[in-house]
């Protein structure tokens, strides 16, 4: 009997542990999880970012490629989501793992200039970031609270937007109704709980080098 | 008579001919519409041979890229009781995607069965379990899911080698 209790104690510790955590949609973060480092990684804007010098209470890291139609389709409700949050302690955050060349650091920056993105865009070249964040889709979002918890992760909205090759956007289920990232936000800067924390992202699958 | 003829009865034999040069256009889409549970029929009807799905989109670039490793995949093992099918997750309401799809098949003269998923997109993503795709799902011979090959991990992407080796172990399952 103790044999069984002790191998029952040892189970639930594996569970607990930062090892055994997956998300319903995220094979490598779960909800509650801590928000990876990340070290020097490059922006557009030509000056590179650390994760321990960001002091916004919340922080928003969105996956993103520039090729990428679903990428292309949400573009301008990202600046909308950024420019909204303007006045808070919110920081936005775009990150490219590909290695396509497109999607790459030259391109980033003409492609930010073009659909105007006014927030800090890196580009994680050795995918570490990417990789412990679980990305796996463009775009995909990662919300942290104060304490670096990941609070939500998944879609923008409930209706994922592609822009077809004539440039004309178009949702899949119509226009939006439920705004998941804007009401993860939101709820965290009232102290609420974050409902849902995780949704199904919809969109271009990130390469990794294997 | 005859210039009576020109103007009422040309206009019209001229716009039957284009309705029918688009349903024949239509006929010939290589991608035949399925739902959910229509395919499930379908890979059923399927047994006792192992099948293999390729999962893809036109908008999904990882997927037209690799699209080619499975033609030739079938052409190894198209003798070997071994079904082959292509799933296309394109918007079924978004015509010039479908069209691309079947413009890009017809060049990848993939001598195999075609599907598009004909349900809402996010909800054939939900009702298949996708997360993303590419993605490649094998059924053994008893119509079992035995291997479902996706980049849903960023630590264990599938390559073309995974795909085979999947297959070769279902075949030396006796």
């Amino acid at each position: 009997m103790k044999t069984i209790a002790y191998s029952f104690f040892v189970l639930m510790l594996f569970l607990q542990s930062p090892f055994a955590s997956s998300g319903q949609y995220n094979s490598i973060l779960n909800i509650g999880d801590d928000l990876p480092a990340f070290n020097n990684l490059p922006s557009i804007s030509g000056e590179t970012i650390s994760s321990d010098q960001l002091d916004e209470d919340i922080l928003v890291f969105v996956s993103l490629a520039n090729h990428c139609p679903w990428v292309k389709g949400m573009d301008s409700d990202l600046v909308a989501l950024s420019n909204k949050f303007n006045n808070d302690s919110v920081l936005v955050i775009g990150l490219s793992m590909n290695h396509r060349e497109d999607d790459r650091l030259p391109a980033m920056a003409v492609h930010a200039q073009k659909v105007g993105y006014n927030f800090d865009y890196l580009y994680d070249e050795s995918q570490q970031f990417g990789r412990a964040l679980g990305a796996t889709r463009t775009p995909e979002y990662f919300v942290f609270d104060k304490q670096r918890k990941l609070i939500y992760t998944g879609a923008l909205y409930n209706s994922p937007a592609k822009m077809s090759n004539d440039g004309t956007v178009k949702h899949i289920n119509g226009e939006p109704s439920e705004f998941y990232v804007e009401n993860a936000i939101l709820a965290t800067l009232d102290n609420k709980q974050v409902n849902p924390s995780e949704t199904r992202a919809h969109g271009c699958t990130v390469k990794y080098v294997q | 008579m005859f210039n009576r003829f020109i103007r009422l009865i040309l206009p019209t034999l001229l716009l039957l001919a284009i309705s029918v040069s688009n349903l024949n256009a239509d006929d010939a889409s290589l991608m035949k519409p399925i739902d959910y549970q229509q395919w499930i029929h379908k890979l059923e009807s399927h047994l006792p041979s192992i099948v293999v799905v390729d999962m893809w989109a036109m908008w999904c670039v990882s997927c037209i890229e690799r699209f080619p490793e499975m033609v030739k995949m079938h052409a190894r093992y198209k003798n070997d009781n071994i079904v082959f099918a292509s799933m296309n997750l394109d918007d079924r309401d978004d015509p010039e995607s479908l069209s691309a799809a079947n413009d890009f098949l017809r060049s990848m003269n993939a001598q195999f069965d075609h599907y598009r998923m004909d349900e809402n997109l996010m909800v054939a993503f939900e009702k298949t379990n996708l997360i993303g795709i590419p993605a490649v799902l094998i059924y053994d011979r008893e119509g079992k899911e035995r291997y479902r090959l996706t980049g849903d991990n960023p630590n264990q992407q599938f390559s073309e080698d995974d795909v085979e080796q999947a297959i070769i172990n279902l075949l030396n399952e006796k």
